[in-house]
């Protein structure tokens, strides 16, 4: 299989007033497609700022991240969210939808910043709600919804352009155990149907879930060696 | 981009809701003073225009040195009776004599707003001279005199003779002795003065015909207690093309007096109405600004509240083009809402003070309010727009 996304030796670091900090001291990895891998690792090892590289959510300070073999480390604002709007879906911990948008609407934005046809947004939008069992609640807004209901919304906002690249951060993080099971097995079922997902969790029983786990620990895969 | 921008207004009802009120209610006064301005505008080109077209102008004593300029019309100037009889006679065969008269002014009630005319002058004439001051465009007003009367087919009332104790009243004078119908008496400085005539202007605009107590000189001189004296001589020139020509000749002739020509009394109305622009602009301009800040203000604090938003969008792919967009339209929306609640607002308050702002009130001058506004509104939304798209969506996911 051919990487989807692989980053090479990358390191971030951020910079607290003059004090330096790295996330990631680099970091070497790639994803296959239709891969479905979990980083795990304690608090502060670098987990989400290697999903941000990896998403094109942010930039390293050293290495380079290829997606689908080009080089997106020092492109521009505007392609970065290109890739992002078009080739990738986001999952957050804390679900961030739009509160003003009907659940509907919440993934039609979504189809719309993909540069999807208007006919189509409002179908496609149904049928990956219908994925994750919230058809009947299309117009509700996210407020009037249980923590669980709103993940299945940030999940079909994520699929519903049928993304390259379905990136996950503590996706159970803010649900209960129901919840977080049932998330998963909409995990597994995206995986199974050949979805390539990345995807960042504290809890090992989600992560025994994915086809591969990589731990990270201090910036680094647990295990290696810090890049020169 | 509006879309999205109206779903967040709405998602924000009470804060948008209140916006909009403070833009509108500050919009109103906008409105309030431009159309008096306007309107101030409008009677005083109406006027000028009255004058030149008749070929008239005053001759008045000459104001106090040290003064600013030279009144009008001049209310409180004073010319010898035989002075102005003099200069009849010297120029008779160049003026028009049957509306040429000597006329004495009195402020009987003060103007509404500052430069708007007084609402009752009282004005002596010769007493078969009314046309002269009124002009042509004068009619007669059917609200004084009983429906179907006979005497509105005819022309201009007149009075019955030089010391006759009667008034012919504009529709606006009569507004201030409570509207009396033809027929009916009046009392002015303690005289009690037979209506015998009820006029208007041509519109609302004509400051003329609107606002004057006519009555015959004698009587005016009689009850003001001015006796052989008036506040200046109303010539008109037989050739309205030759008024320069004989106002440099009075002047020739006659030492101390002035003559208050077409070009004089452009220049003392414009010279009133100035100080009154700039001060209605002042305040207009504020009002503007107080907006713009307002806007900008609830925009920065919505900028604030909804970083995470921000980042979400940027993060799902969201350009930075479109999240400006999505602000500045916010704002655009809010500017042209509140420029429209403001119009509704204005007319309601209109009624309840009695301006007659839906009379004299310009379309162009709403829609510059609207438009005025909108455009301030998006600009005051510009720089938080712009500093929301400086957001990197992963701090602002980070973001509580």
């Amino acid at each position: 299989m051919s990487s989807m996304v692989e980053g090479t030796d990358l390191w971030k670091i951020y910079k607290l007033d003059e004090v330096e900090v790295p996330a990631l001291r680099g970091v070497t990895l790639a994803l296959d497609r239709g891969d479905f891998m979990a980083l795990t690792g304690p608090s502060g090892c670098g987990k989400s700022t290697l999903l941000h590289l990896l998403g094109c959510l942010d930039k390293p300070t050293r290495g380079n991240v290829r997606f689908e073999g080009q080089d997106v480390s020092r492109l521009g604002d505007r392609k970065l969210t290109q890739i992002r709007a078009e080739a990738v879906g986001f999952i957050f911990q804390t679900f961030h939808l739009l509160p003003a948008l009907t659940v509907r609407d919440n993934v039609v934005l979504q189809l719309r910043l993909a540069g999807i046809g208007r006919s189509e947004r409002s179908r496609m939008a149904e049928e990956a709600l219908g994925t994750v069992g919230l058809e009947h609640r299309l117009r509700h807004r996210p407020q009037q919804l249980s923590g669980g209901e709103r993940q299945r919304v940030a999940i079909a906002r994520a699929i519903a352009k049928k993304p390259k690249l379905l990136l996950a951060d503590e996706p159970t993080g803010n649900l209960d155990s129901k919840m977080g099971a049932e998330v998963a097995e909409i995990l597994k079922r995206l995986h199974r149907d050949g979805q390539t997902i990345l995807m960042v969790t504290h809890d090992p029983g989600l992560a025994s879930q994915a086809a591969s786990v990589v731990k990270l620990r201090d910036g680094l895969i647990d295990g290696a060696k810090p890049s020169p | 981009m509006f879309d999205l921008a109206w779903k967040n207004m709405w998602q924000h009802k009470l804060r948008t809701i209140l916006t909009l009120i403070g833009i509108a209610v500050g919009l109103e006064l906008v409105i309030l003073l431009t159309a008096i301005l306007d309107f101030t505008e409008r009677s005083m080109d109406d006027e000028l225009a009255k004058y030149s077209g008749a070929g008239q102008f005053f001759v008045t004593s000459k104001p106090l040195s040290g003064s600013s300029g030279q009144e009008f019309p001049p209310i409180n100037n004073t010319l010898r009776e035989d002075d102005a009889d003099r200069i009849v006679v010297a120029v008779r065969d160049r003026v028009d004599e049957s509306r040429t008269t000597p006329v004495l002014f009195r402020e009987l009630a003060g103007p509404p707003f500052p430069n708007a005319p007084s609402e009752a002058l009282a004005v002596g004439l010769h007493h078969d001279k009314v046309r002269a001051f009124v002009g042509d465009e004068a009619r007669l007003d059917p609200d004084g005199y009983p429906a179907g009367d006979a005497r509105l087919e005819h022309g201009l009332p007149e009075f019955s003779g030089p010391e006759a104790k009667e008034v012919i009243l504009g529709d606006v004078a009569a507004g201030v002795f409570d509207d009396p119908n033809v027929g009916s008496q009046i009392t002015v400085a303690g005289q009690m003065l037979l209506v015998v005539g009820r006029i208007r202007g041509e519109d609302e605009f004509d400051r003329v015909a609107s606002n004057p107590i006519l009555m015959p000189l004698r009587t005016a001189q009689e009850i003001f207690q001015q006796p052989a004296s008036v506040s200046a001589l109303l010539v008109t020139a037989r050739q309205p093309g030759a008024v320069s020509q004989l106002a440099e000749e009075i002047r020739a002739q006659v030492s101390d007096v002035a003559v208050i020509t077409e070009a004089e009394i452009a220049q003392s109305l414009n010279d009133a109405l100035g100080g009154q622009r700039t001060f209605f602009n002042i305040i207009n301009w504020t009002v503007y600004a107080v907006a713009a800040i307002v806007v900008a203000i609830v925009m920065i604090m919505a900028v604030a509240e909804r970083t995470r938003e921000i980042g979400t969008l940027r993060a799902i792919g969201a350009s930075q083009a479109l999240v400006l967009g999505t602000i500045v339209a916010e704002a655009v929306i809010i500017g042209l809402l509140g420029g429209l609640i403001s119009i509704p607002v204005a007319f309601l308050l209109d009624s309840l003070v009695g301006f007659g702002l839906r009379e004299v009130v310009e379309v162009a001058s709403l829609a510059q309010v609207v438009l005025l506004a909108t455009f301030l509104s998006g600009a005051a939304a510009f720089l938080p727009a712009w500093r929301a798209t400086k957001i990197t969506p992963v701090e602002a996911l980070r973001y509580e």
